[in-house]
């Protein structure tokens, strides 16, 4: 019984045949939209190229380098600022304590 | 990955420790000299000024000495303020009282420049030639010859 509703259902395939036309493109947009899916995003090929940097001795060293000379900087930099800070602040307080005229002491 | 991932860290705690190695000897000597200083406001001296302990403790002392007699002129310059402001708002003229009150103002502006630079060169003698040069040009900058102050600074 099965084996004849396969049957019949086979014969009914053969003779099924698309009218339709394909638009032209088609071919061509099918490969297209293959090849953006299996192409990696920007984000990847970032990560992919860091990888292969970092896993060389000399870019991740010069990475580590840089990242110290740039604490050395920043710290420098902030720290200098601080310091000024700190010794305007202190002269302030001490020509206010001997200066009347600058409010004297406190 | 996991190697990428050590490197990426091993950079950033590394630039972190320049950023505060750096940053802790810049501001150290501030620091030092504001813990080391009983007296507060002597902390610049101990900053700007290459000053043995035995010097900054005598400047310490003349300091404090001369406190009191700071402390006595503010009082007065703030009493002849207080008898001149209400008698410049409500007169049109300078009348003999504003005059006498003027007057008493200059003179207690002179005695507390004199007593002040008198202060000055207490300090300046207590210091190595140098030091002390240094720190009269400075306040004779900051104070006596009407020099603009590096940050403003509120009184009372």
């Amino acid at each position: 019984m099965q084996m004849k509703e396969a049957d019949e259902i086979r014969s009914e395939l053969r003779r099924w045949t698309i009218s339709t036309t394909l638009p032209r493109e088609f071919k061509s947009e099918v490969w297209r939209k293959i090849a953006a899916s299996s192409r990696p995003s920007l984000w990847q090929r970032f990560t992919e190229s860091m990888e292969a940097l970092l896993h060389r001795p000399i870019p991740a060293g010069a990475y580590i380098g840089l990242l110290i000379a740039l604490g050395m900087g920043m710290g420098a930099w902030k720290g200098a600022a601080d310091a000024n800070e700190t010794r305007h602040t202190s002269l302030a307080h001490y020509v206010q304590s001997i200066d009347p005229y600058r409010g004297g002491p406190r | 990955m996991r190697r990428v991932g050590a490197v990426l860290g091993l950079g950033l705690v590394a630039g972190l420790c320049a950023f505060f190695g750096l940053y802790w000897l810049k501001t150290w000597p501030q620091q030092k000299a504001l813990q080391e200083s009983e007296v507060a406001e002597l902390a610049w001296l101990r900053m700007e000024f290459d000053l043995s302990e035995s010097e900054f403790q005598r400047i310490s002392e003349l300091h404090l000495g001369y406190l009191p007699e700071c402390e006595e002129m503010c009082r007065r310059i703030a009493a002849v303020q207080a008898k001149l402001r209400p008698l410049i708002l409500h007169s049109t003229t300078v009348t003999s009282e504003i005059e006498a009150l003027l007057g008493e103002a200059a003179d207690l502006r002179r005695q507390c420049q004199v007593r002040m630079l008198e202060h000055f060169y207490q300090v300046s003698r207590a210091m190595p030639e140098p030091e002390g040069k240094r720190y009269l040009e400075r306040m004779q900058e900051l104070t006596l010859g009407g020099g603009a102050f590096p940050h403003p600074v509120h009184g009372h």
